[in-house]
């Protein structure tokens, strides 16, 4: 796909710089495009089916094991969002975390915690939400930039 | 040698129960049913057959005699069924989980004996209404029904079977 001649090509990246003892070690956040991999580990629940006398079905979105269900569905999905993102970053190793087992995915929190301070954490969490294109203020400064033009080229 | 046929009955009011229909599966593989009821009675009885034996007249000892399967009965109506899909396909019917045919006919048998002919296992969770009482799960292991009445626009169920079991398990919580 191109707009206005540039193609889109390969999954945008964000650079993270991390610091220590003057030293700098980058970590790179790369945007996750395909999921195919995460649904066939942990397809997504479906909700159960209600029948009721008469025969008549419909899905039951209220089922509190379908919600629970669902809450940590989305959960592991983020967790892998994460941890697929970084794997760009060179030389990056996990030590209680196995991308075969989804149950060790949100290990990641715990290495993240006993490594990085909070400040450095959200860093790393905020590049990884610009690189999947999750950062609101840079959508609403390009919207705002885009209406800006609009308005100069109006009153031209 | 007197014969002595010991008994333990329970006579569930289901207004405050929900049903479940179990199959062999294990884990996230188990397939189940679960019956929300209008109302209704369960009736489950435990028979246990006890030989009383005389040396010269005076009672002496005492020894098992057979096992007897315990006897279940329901009767109810109910208001919904309920079932997660695995295999694409819609809500089975009570008669279809307990025949294993239709929406149900993916389901395994609760038995460990392949051979043996299909069977549930039936689990009633009862809530009383008052707050002090614990909640009970009983497990009623391997049902198969004897006789069988499904009505599914009325939503009414009537069923006599018997379990491979002696006793019933019961857990309160």
């Amino acid at each position: 796909m191109k707009i206005h001649g540039i193609e889109f090509k390969g999954p945008n990246e964000e650079i993270i710089p991390i610091i220590r003892n003057g030293k700098d070690f980058i970590l790179k956040a790369k945007a996750v495009l395909d999921f195919s991999e995460f649904e066939k580990l942990c397809p997504e629940p479906q909700p159960p089916t209600l029948m009721r006398p008469g025969g008549k079905q419909e899905p039951d979105l209220q089922d509190k094991k379908y919600i629970e269900a669902l809450a940590k569905y989305q959960e592991l999905r983020a967790a892998y969002m994460y941890l697929k993102s970084l794997e760009s970053t060179e030389g990056l190793e996990w030590e209680t975390v196995d991308m075969s087992k989804p149950d060790t995915w949100k290990n990641y929190e715990n290495e993240l915690k006993a490594g990085f301070t909070d400040a450095e954490r959200i860093r790393i969490m905020n590049g990884i939400m610009i690189a999947q294109g999750f950062d609101s203020d840079k959508v609403e400064e390009a919207r705002q930039r885009f209406l800006v033009g609009q308005g100069q080229e109006s009153s031209d | 040698m007197i014969r002595n046929r010991g008994w333990y009955g329970a006579q569930i009011d289901l207004k405050n129960a929900t049903i479940y229909l179990k199959d062999g599966g294990v884990g996230s593989a188990q397939q189940s049913l679960e019956i929300k009821i209008g109302e209704g009675t369960l009736t489950y009885d435990e028979t246990r057959n006890m030989e009383y034996v005389r040396d010269r007249g005076l009672l002496d000892t005492v020894t098992e005699g057979d096992e007897e399967p315990i006897e279940v009965a329901f009767d109810f109506t109910w208001e919904f069924l309920k079932a997660v899909s695995t295999t694409g396909w819609g809500t089975p019917t009570v008669e279809d989980a307990l025949k294993q045919r239709g929406e149900a006919s993916v389901w395994v048998s609760s038995s460990s004996d392949p051979c043996e002919p299909y069977a549930v296992d039936i689990e009633i969770h009862y809530a009383p209404p008052c707050g002090d009482e614990q909640d009970e799960i009983i497990t009623l292991p391997d049902f198969r029904y004897t006789s069988l009445a499904h009505d599914l626009s009325a939503g009414t169920v009537s069923v006599t079977g018997q379990c491979n079991a002696t006793d019933a398990i019961i857990v309160r919580q």
